[in-house]
């Protein structure tokens, strides 16, 4: 098998095994990105020569000795990984995808790289993303978009488009992407690959450059179920530098992917009685239901709470939060600076308005305009209220459902340009993804089935926090079906 | 339907948030801001009387660290790499008094 084809996990043991030694994989890598980056664009940049130096490194080790005490430990040494590009890397640029930052170089890595690298994986490079992760196409980064490995004309989705398009394309053996409302599910459906958005808590966030502090985490990209648990494996991990990061009872996510559902209870959902869900889309939700229920699950049709609330309520937090936290970039000690200012309100105002693009502004300004003076009560303060009621109505849907099953996205991947001057449709889009980052619980999407033109169609399974085994014994069903001899 | 949000609004919130819109730009961000505001007030359909707001999913309260000073790992001129401008240990802003 080629090696760009290889699972991470596969890659890992092939490389234990000697098989195949880590240079080997990691030129290999490079090959694919080169003859690969010209269409595509997954990447914003690349780290060649710290990867290569990495692999020799790593190599020797695994020849001299085992340095793992535990052979689970070392499952993902010498295999290539991407990063989102608003997770911090030491010495290596990280831009968001914003002119703001085209020349910042981090002096630390984030939680999940250092965990990551530690784990023996190297790091191949950075992916592009909506600027600062606003958006669900790539299109607002200010480098420009990355395209669907499946159908160029097709966005890959958003905000981890270059992630999840790394990983389709086999520019890397997994990725790590961010998730604040759909941002790694969406895609990885877009392009037919694996996506988790973990509990929120269980992932570190520390050099995670913050959208909307309550709902961000991190999670991994991957081809496929068991290797979305290998990383997983990895990054769960408590991180005294993210006071949210939470101690939890080590899980074996790995032995979870056996695809037993015997005895669950599933909810089915496929929205609101106006959700527009593509037919296809809404097919491939009735056969999974069945897959479900052959396999020994009990499956139920069931109402999503609230569902109409659900974007508003999250966009309004969102938002007011990203407006927040953008109030740090002001040209003094990063960043972007305009050369013309007279003084310091002037310096601050230039270049914030020369370095944000469009949609950086206008969430900037609605959540400046939810948190004001007059509007804070009637839009802040009741989105929060509702966000109570939504995690409420959840969790009691928690104790009939042991996961509930719908669309990651209502269509499969549409094309360019699709939403440019319909904001609130882009936003309309992600009406299944907010309730998993509303309530923190852990979700996750898997390819299942493609529509008339090929595309990948994703379903998630969402489930409650730390629960995460739960949703991979699922999604491994899924997936042995979407694998398997049935055609779905 | 009514609209909520007007050209002088913008111009208060572009102040706030340290942004400048063209003329242009203003009138088409106020549209588009505008519709949004007017779908993010669907919530006010909800019955909330009864509810405290929700800031965070975790049960958790403060959490501190030990107030110790600690060694900083990173290079101080690695940090100041990333200033526009600098003079010394220090980034350089416009004169602030005059």
């Amino acid at each position: 098998m080629q090696l760009e084809q290889m699972s991470a996990l596969e890659l890992g043991e092939a490389i234990a095994a000697g098989r195949v030694t880590i240079p080997e994989v990691v030129s290999a890598t490079f090959s694919e990105i080169r003859s690969r980056e010209e269409s595509l664009h997954c990447f914003l940049t690349l780290a060649e020569q710290s990867a290569r130096q990495q692999a020799v490194r790593l190599q020797a080790i695994v020849e001299s000795e085992n340095p793992f005490e535990k052979p689970e430990e070392g499952l993902l040494v010498g295999v290539p990984f991407a990063v989102k590009d608003n997770l911090c890397t030491k010495g290596l640029r990280t831009t968001c995808g914003s002119a703001m930052l085209e020349h910042f170089v981090p002096t630390y890595s984030a939680g999940v790289v250092n965990l990551l690298e530690k784990a023996g994986a190297v790091l191949v490079g950075k992916t592009n993303m909506d600027e600062f992760a606003f958006g669900s196409t790539t299109e607002t980064s200010c480098f420009g978009p990355t395209r669907n490995p499946i159908d160029p004309e097709r966005v890959p989705g958003g905000s981890s488009g270059g992630s999840a398009a790394a990983v389709a394309a086999g520019e890397c053996g997994f990725a790590i992407g961010t998730d604040t409302g759909g941002s790694i599910r969406q895609p990885a459906a877009y392009c037919g690959v694996v996506g988790l958005k973990p509990t929120y808590g269980l992932v570190s966030r520390y050099g995670l450059i913050a959208y909307a502090s309550s709902m961000d985490q991190a999670g991994p990209l991957t081809r496929d179920v068991r290797d979305c648990a290998a990383v997983l494996q990895v990054i769960a991990k408590k991180d005294g530098l993210d006071s949210t990061s939470v101690e939890t009872e080590p899980k074996d996510y790995l032995k979870a992917c056996v695809g037993d559902v015997r005895g669950l209870r599933i909810g089915l959902a496929d929205g609101a009685p106006d959700t527009k869900l593509q037919p296809e889309v809404a097919g491939a939700l009735e056969r999974a239901g069945d897959c479900l229920r052959e396999a020994g699950a009990e499956v139920e049709r069931v109402q999503l709470p609230y569902l109409e609330y659900m974007v508003p309520a999250y966009y309004t937090l969102a938002c007011a939060e990203a407006s927040s936290n953008l109030e740090r970039f002001d040209g003094v000690k990063y960043g972007y600076r305009d050369k013309t200012a007279r003084n310091l309100s002037d310096l601050y105002e230039r270049s914030r308005t020369e370095a944000f693009g469009p949609e950086v502004k206008r969430r900037i300004l609605l959540g400046t305009y939810v948190l004001s003076a007059g509007f804070y009560d009637q839009y802040y303060l009741k989105a929060l209220k509702a966000r109570r009621k939504i995690k409420e109505a959840y969790d009691s849907l928690y104790t009939q459902y042991d996961l509930i099953l719908c669309p990651t996205a209502p269509t499969t991947a549409p094309k360019f340009g699709a939403y440019s001057g319909d904001t609130l449709a882009m936003y309309q889009s992600d009406l299944f993804t907010v309730p998993a980052n509303l309530t923190g619980c852990p979700a996750i999407s898997v390819p299942f089935g493609e529509d008339a033109d090929g595309l990948p169609i994703g379903l998630q399974l969402m489930g409650r926090a730390f629960e995460e085994p739960l949703l991979f014994q699922g999604a491994a069903l899924l997936e042995t079906e979407r694998k398997g001899g049935r055609s779905v | 339907m009514e609209e909520r949000i007007d050209q002088d609004t913008i111009q208060r919130l572009c102040g706030q948030a340290k942004l400048t819109l063209s003329p242009e730009e203003g009138e088409s961000v106020r549209k588009e801001i505008d519709r949004v505001i007017g779908y993010f007030a669907k919530i006010e359909e909800l019955d909330t009387t009864e509810t405290l707001p929700l800031f965070s999913v975790q049960d958790q309260s403060n959490v501190f660290r030990v107030d110790e000073a600690q060694e900083y790992a990173g290079r101080t001129e690695d940090v100041l790499s990333n200033a526009p401008e600098k003079k010394g240990d220090f980034p350089v802003v416009p004169k602030v008094v005059s």
